[in-house]
């Protein structure tokens, strides 16, 4: 293998950083300690024999064969499949029990069409509001497997596009909401809302999840309770955006996809950062940065910034995502301004934002 | 609707990634990790017990700890590489307490006989591996750790038990005992010739 040890100008600059805090030391005896420093980073490893290895190697994937949850993750897909649904009905007896008790409308029976997703990729979203009032999200669009809530929330708001109109499975737009709350946008639940999630984890990518269709996002204060697989049942506590995501303040593993009650682990002590890639055209200007696709930008003076940030430029921003949701922009590219932005007949086209508010104006 | 508003996401941790994939059990990332670390692993074990077959054992005893500690292993708190070694470093103590006394073959032992170096930066090296073998065992750990596997000041404390400022203390300690052994090692060779 190649040698990765560290280079000989970062020992150098590691050892006087050293020596600043230990002190004691002159800058020729510090030259003289990196120089053997550095010939002991340029020790050739060992290397191991062919057997060698191979026996190491042998002996790793028996014990990786007769770990427990192996098969779970990847032999035994149909057993796996069938603890998941298990594990989703209890919970689901479970959460309506809890439901009762906390004197909520108890969500109606969902039929479930030939096409419709599997009883575990059915998510509910409950608001954070003491259990006042629980919103479902039926993910199987405006086919059989609609609840009685969606179509009630459909009926209450007939202005508005239901997710059946338009919406597949696990889209945004199918997150119905709760009564009382604000109507910002067709079919959207309000960026910013507390939310919660329970469901299966089918994606676990970069400090984010897809768990049932919907992408949540883990940023540097997300508290994780248990280890986090694909296959696993969770509850993802957070605050919904208006792009669909959820940042996700706090994730429990209910359920390993072996079947298991999760773990506990470890608190941890030192954040994961997330970095985020944004695209999209500027909704509204701040005195610390701008707003993006519901999302709050913040730009500081290390921030660089190509062109002109103005309310409707098409921006790109890299950054990463902070505790309250908001984005410290590392980088922002205008990509275009948003004069260009004009519908066939040549009339410059709204952005969402003064559509939402011509909306609650009618309201 | 101008906003297209789509999310791209990645982490600036690799070792988060590789972590859950090691979590999730996928052989093809154990299989890596194994490549990867083994040789390390197997050369700090050799040169701090100085027996190529126990020094196997470690490495190889590791990696099946690892696979049962993995699901309490947070990338947050350790890199994947001051992870394994502090895995690495408390088989290498148990196996060093368990030797009544230090084996005659030291940690100047390599793969083959230093007197058949020829090379002007082999006589070094051995020279340097010799004079290593003669630091306490902590400054030999603590000199591995920080230049061969290129932990952290702090990765290094987590390894082996101690504050950062311990181990900044202990390195410079240690290279100085190293010059010092190196310099009267140099003086021999001239008084030899």
């Amino acid at each position: 293998m190649s040698k990765q040890g560290p280079q000989r100008d970062d020992i150098f600059t590691q050892l006087g950083k050293d020596a600043e805090k230990v002190g004691g030391l002159s800058a020729q005896e510090l030259a003289e300690l990196a120089k053997l420093a550095s010939a002991i980073s340029s020790l050739p490893d060992e290397q191991p024999s062919q057997e060698e290895l191979e026996r190491g190697r042998q002996r790793l994937m028996a014990a990786l064969s007769h770990r427990p949850s192996l098969p779970w993750a990847y032999g035994l897909p149909v057993l796996r499949a069938a603890a998941v649904l298990a594990g989703a009905a209890v919970l689901g007896l479970l959460a309506l029990g809890g439901a009762w008790a906390a004197g909520a409308r108890l969500p109606q029976p969902v039929a479930v069409g030939p096409l419709a997703p599997l009883a575990s990729e059915r998510s509910e979203v409950a608001r954070d509001n003491h259990g006042q009032d629980v919103s479902e999200i039926a993910r199987s669009g405006g086919g059989p497997g609609h609840s009685e809530q969606v179509r009630q929330e459909a009926l209450d708001n007939p202005g508005r596009s239901g997710p059946s109109a338009n919406s597949g499975p696990g889209r945004p737009d199918d997150i119905a909401r709760d009564r009382g709350s604000d109507n910002s946008g067709p079919g959207s639940a309000s960026a910013g809302d507390d939310v919660e999630l329970v469901g299966t984890v089918q994606q676990q990518g970069q400090g984010s999840l897809v768990v049932n269709g919907i992408t949540v996002l883990l940023t540097a204060t997300t508290q994780i309770e248990g280890t986090l697989t694909v296959g696993a049942l969770v509850k993802v506590e957070g605050s919904h955006q208006s792009d669909g995501t959820i940042v996700a303040r706090e994730i429990e593993v209910r359920v390993q996809p072996g079947g298991g009650v999760a773990p506990p682990t470890a608190p941890p002590t030192t954040p994961v950062a997330v970095e985020i890639e944004l695209r999209g055209s500027v909704q509204a200007t701040t005195s610390g940065g701008f707003v993006l696709a519901g999302r709050t930008i913040r730009v500081t003076g290390s921030t660089e910034v190509e062109g002109e940030v103005k309310v409707g430029a098409r921006v790109k921003v890299e950054g990463s995502v902070q505790a309250d949701g908001s984005v410290l922009a590392r980088e922002v590219k205008v990509e275009g301004t948003g004069d260009d932005r004009r519908g066939p007949d040549g009339v410059p086209t709204p952005a969402r934002g003064e559509n939402d508010r011509r909306g609650r104006g009618r309201d | 609707m101008a906003v297209s508003g789509s999310v791209v996401t990645r982490s600036v941790n690799e070792d988060a990634l590789l972590a859950a994939r090691l979590k999730a059990g996928d052989p093809q990332a154990w299989e890596r990790c194994y490549r990867l670390w083994y040789p390390r692993l197997l050369t700090y074990a050799y040169r701090r017990l100085g027996d190529r077959e126990a020094a196997a054992d470690v490495a190889s005893d590791t990696f099946v700890r690892a696979l049962r500690e993995v699901g309490r292993y947070d990338p947050r708190r350790l890199s994947l590489a001051g992870w394994l070694f502090r895995m690495a470093h408390a088989r290498t103590v148990d196996h060093l307490r368990r030797q009544a006394r230090r084996r005659a073959v030291s940690l100047e032992a390599e793969s083959h006989d230093p007197a058949e170096d020829t090379s002007e930066r082999d006589v070094e090296r051995g020279d340097l591996l010799r004079s290593l073998s003669r630091l306490t065992r902590d400054q030999q750990a603590v000199l591995l750790l920080r230049f061969y596997v290129g932990l952290s000041a702090e990765e290094t404390g987590r390894v082996l038990g101690k504050p950062a400022g311990a181990v900044r203390a202990l390195q410079f300690r240690a290279l100085r005992q190293l010059r010092r052994l190196l310099g009267a090692t140099e003086e021999g060779t001239s008084e030899e010739e």
